[in-house]
């Protein structure tokens, strides 16, 4: 049963099943030496512990067009000018294609690293952006806006240190990966000279020094205490994460971001899930352009298939095995195109994941395009929450009826690892490939050094 | 009941946006009622500009830009009193953010509205928020029409405005967006070329004007019907229960009790949901000046940044405000959901408080150009921590606090003497204290 949730309620550190210790009691002690960040990092989870990174298409992504029946004269019907064609579509078999800009994701799916759940969504949508994602995020049963997350939820539930749960961009921790009881770290893009990161000079030791000390105080308001603690907390996770910052990263808008959790899985600090965020996909208007491989929407897939592949590429390939990526967005689009060469809100949607654990292929009944609801939109067959069920149970090891609140039917999605890389190439070019392009992220591979 | 330091410090940085230790130090000695009074008194607070300050003629962002940097310069500049907390509270309350309403022009025009009626009647106050171009955008009952009615407004307008949470049920909520039914904006239309215009417009053809069952009563309601019945009818007792929680959480701290509650919901409602009179109620509240109340909520980033920005003399041009900002997790006139920001852990993050530790880190040499560090090294490392935390008028900070603050200073004096003042300068600005409220 899911707890009465209290969003205020400041955490007391004795609370926790683990957390870094060493950041917290080093009091007058000298500013944290190797000994006291072994402490920290030993709370990571080891072995074969899961990861799931949620990418979060912001604005209500087209599934139908981003994978879709596309030579069937329903759908071309239906989409009109809008329709993908066939020709420079990835076939992916009975009559279903990936978009021309997802190549990278249609050659995974034929090596059966990836899943398609088809008819996804939130039987109770109305279609707003906000409520609706912030329903996807909360994930309870009457789709109440809680604030607490999915992920979040299980986060409390599971041995966390702080950088279990990572929210990438600088944007907040985002509702799903919200709990009551875990620091979740939240990682800016631009991480240079994040404060704690520079142990060089003793000014800035005598600094951080204070400020652990005043984090450390146990004595005051509780909301001081609080505040002291993520204070101290923010020093300590500058340094354990600035190698993951050492090496530029790419440019662009999701690219970086997904490069940025690579490595920063690679450094092994204990992450179970992360969050990345591609925003854009409220497509009302210029979805497409000339012709329907481009627009606005091909350059956003094309940005995605490129950020996911060079996500695989860049993780160390111990890790790489033990990652399962989720790729979702709040609703679908409208079947029928409007008068802007865009697509309004609408329902159903795919989610995908790819990863080395899951079982390639399709899941879920796709919505009929023979039949569509009331409105014209397509009718959700699964309930968001069996795919998050799914998720907890068999990715991450949780009680999905505890987190949800109550008992999905699950979808058999995932199994131990398969295959040999999370690369495309061959393992040798791989290899080349990596060290020409890669090279400090591959170097980046092992405990960091304190 | 003279108001001591702390207390008038706590008013202070409750009801106004802070003030600086002189500010404080002109409350002290006052009674409660005359402290709180004075503050509430908005009767000579500075005009507010016209929209030619901010349409830049450029892109949309930039007069958001300059909307934000204008508000920060007036929180900082403006004499202390209630009206930029509680326009800051009441844009939280009445969420709506450029990022959907795309048109900053209709978010000044929000704003104004907020300031102009915000310290009076609820119910106009949600009246005229209701039918704004800026909510009509951002909960989308512009397009919510007889044939296709749009449910988003009718649900948060009870869930987030009025009643809450668990207050009204399904039927409600249908029954509600029907009622709203052709409260529209002019929209797109011949005589304009088609483009788009955002004022309101009531439709009728577009209204629903079939009997609706809603909360129970049967009959064509329309609209401003519903207002009715959310603040003074069968409704009144959940509006203002609502709202008096919400209004005592955001100024006292999070966890009243019922009774607290509905002692000031009374009050609210026999006042005729005037606002001014539920945050007077509030803040004259025994809970209010109980010592367990100080610092129990966090700052909020602008409250934060307005704080030590005003101590140091500095303005928004002297800072990128609207990106520090954004790095704490605050962008003014684009709160992050329907439901506006959440309080005290809502705030915390690494990355906001590596973004808080840019701001200070930039701020101790600004504070130096201004000559506020000078002078330290002639005094004791005890005098220096008494300079410090006065200077951020923590007037109770913990002995432990101090204790550290000390040893900073002292190691500092030892090895660089001529940094003396900016390390513990710069730590006292992340002081855990200065970052509650």
């Amino acid at each position: 049963m899911i707890e009465e949730i209290d969003p205020e309620r400041p955490m007391s550190l004795m609370e926790r099943r683990r957390f870094i210790q060493g950041a917290l009691v080093a009091g007058g002690a000298a500013v944290a030496g190797p000994t006291v960040f072994a402490e920290a990092v030993g709370a990571a989870p080891t072995g074969d512990d899961t990861i799931l990174v949620t990418v979060t298409l912001a604005g209500g992504n087209d599934g139908l067009n981003t994978f879709g029946p596309f030579g069937n004269g329903i759908y071309r019907d239906l989409r009109g000018s809008m329709a993908i064609n066939v020709s420079g579509a990835h076939s992916a078999g009975d009559g279903q294609y990936f978009h021309p800009n997802l190549s990278r994701l249609a050659t995974r799916y034929r090596r059966g690293d990836v899943a398609v759940v088809r008819g996804v969504g939130d039987p109770l949508l109305d279609r707003s952006h906000f409520s609706n994602l912030a329903r996807w995020q909360t994930g309870l049963p009457d789709g109440r806006i809680a604030g607490t997350g999915w992920l979040g939820r299980w986060l409390d539930a599971s041995p966390t240190n702080q950088f279990t749960g990572v929210a990438i961009g600088g944007q907040g921790v985002p509702l799903h990966l919200r709990g009551t009881q875990t620091d979740v770290t939240d990682l800016p893009r631009r991480g240079g000279g994040l404060y704690g990161a520079d142990r060089s000079e003793q000014r800035d030791q005598r600094m951080y020094r204070a400020i652990r000390q005043m984090g450390a105080e146990s004595s005051r308001a509780p909301w001081i205490n609080r505040v002291g603690q993520v204070n101290a907390l923010s020093i300590d996770a500058a340094q354990a994460v600035s190698a993951a910052y050492r090496a530029d990263l790419p440019e662009g808008r999701l690219l970086p971001d997904m490069v940025l959790a690579a490595r920063l899985i690679n450094l092994n600090l204990g992450t179970r899930v992360l969050n990345v965020w591609q925003n854009g996909y409220d497509t009302h208007d210029n979805q497409i352009g000339a012709n329907s491989g481009v627009g606005d929407h091909a350059d956003l897939l094309g940005e995605l298939d490129v950020a996911l592949d060079r996500f695989f590429v860049t993780l160390s390939p111990a890790l790489a095995a033990r990652v399962v990526v989720m790729v979702y967005s709040e609703f679908g689009r409208r079947v029928e195109p409007n008068g802007s060469s865009g697509t309004d809100h609408g329902t159903a949607n795919h989610v995908f994941f790819l990863g080395r654990r899951v079982k390639g292929g399709l899941y879920g009944d796709p919505p009929p395009l023979r039949s569509l609801d009331d409105r014209g939109d397509l009718r959700v067959s699964t309930d968001f929450r069996q795919v998050y069920a799914s998720v907890i149970d068999d990715v991450l090891s949780g009680s999905s009826s505890e987190v949800l609140g109550r008992s999905y039917q699950t979808l058999d999605m995932f199994g131990p690892a398969t295959g040999v890389t999370g690369d495309l190439s061959s393992r040798a070019q791989r290899i080349r490939d990596r060290r020409e392009r890669n090279a400090d992220d591959y170097l980046l591979n092992h405990t960091p050094r304190f | 009941m003279a108001l001591t330091r702390p207390e008038a410090a706590h008013l202070l940085r409750r009801a106004a946006m802070g003030g600086t230790t002189q500010t404080i130090d002109s409350f002290v000695g006052m009674t409660r009622v005359n402290a709180v009074d004075r503050l509430l008194d908005t009767s000579s607070t500075p005009g507010l500009p016209g929209w030619g300050r901010f349409d830049s003629g450029n892109q949309d962002w930039q007069a958001q830009e300059k909307m934000i940097e204008w508000w920060v310069d007036r929180m900082i500049t403006a004499p202390p009193t209630i009206e930029e907390k509680l326009t800051l509270f009441l844009h939280g309350h009445f969420a709506t953010g450029r990022e959907k309403v795309e048109d900053a022009k209709l978010m000044w025009d929000q704003h104004l509205v907020l300031r102009n009626f915000g310290e009076g009647s609820f119910r106009v106050l949600l009246e005229k928020i209701s039918l704004g171009s800026a909510m009509l955008i951002y909960l989308d009952n512009e397009s919510n029409v007889r044939d296709a009615p749009q449910e988003n407004f009718a649900r948060e307008l009870m869930e987030l405005h009025t009643v809450g949470n668990g207050r009204f049920t399904e039927g409600d909520v249908v029954a509600m967006s029907r009622a709203w039914t052709g409260h529209n904006t002019i929209g797109r239309t011949r005589e304009n070329n088609w483009q788009y215009d955002p004022r309101y417009q009531y439709k009728g053809d577009q209204h629903d004007h079939g009997t609706k069952i809603l909360f129970g009563i049967r009959k064509n309601w329309n609209a401003l019907d519903t207002l009715d019945e959310l603040c003074f009818g069968v409704k009144a007792t959940a509006t203002s229960d609502y709202l008096a929680r919400k209004v005592f959480q955001f100024f006292v701290h999070t966890n009243p009790s019922q009774a607290v509650v509905d002692g000031l919901a009374a009050g609210f409602r026999s006042s005729g949901l005037n606002i001014k009179s539920l945050v007077r109620a509030v803040l004259l509240h025994d809970e209010f000046w109980d010592v367990d109340s100080r610092y129990a909520l966090v700052k909020s980033p602008v409250e934060y940044m307005v704080d030590i920005m005003r101590r140091c003399g500095m303005r928004s041009a002297d800072d990128s405000v609207r990106w520090r900002m954004e790095g704490m997790g605050m962008t003014l006139f684009d709160p992050p959901t329907v439901a506006g920001w959440g309080q005290n852990g809502f705030w915390l993050s690494t990355a906001s408080a590596w973004t808080k530790s840019r701001f200070t880190n930039n701020l101790k040499w600004s504070a130096d150009e201004r000559g506020i560090l000078q002078n330290l090294d002639s005094l004791t490392p005890d005098q220096v921590v008494t300079v410090i935390t006065t200077f951020f008028s923590i007037f109770d900070a913990s002995d432990r606090t101090k204790q550290f603050m000390r040893e900073l200073i002292v190691t500092t004096r030892e090895e660089r003497p001529w940094a003396m003042a900016y390390e513990p300068f710069a730590v006292g600005m992340f002081m855990p204290e200065v970052q509650c409220a």
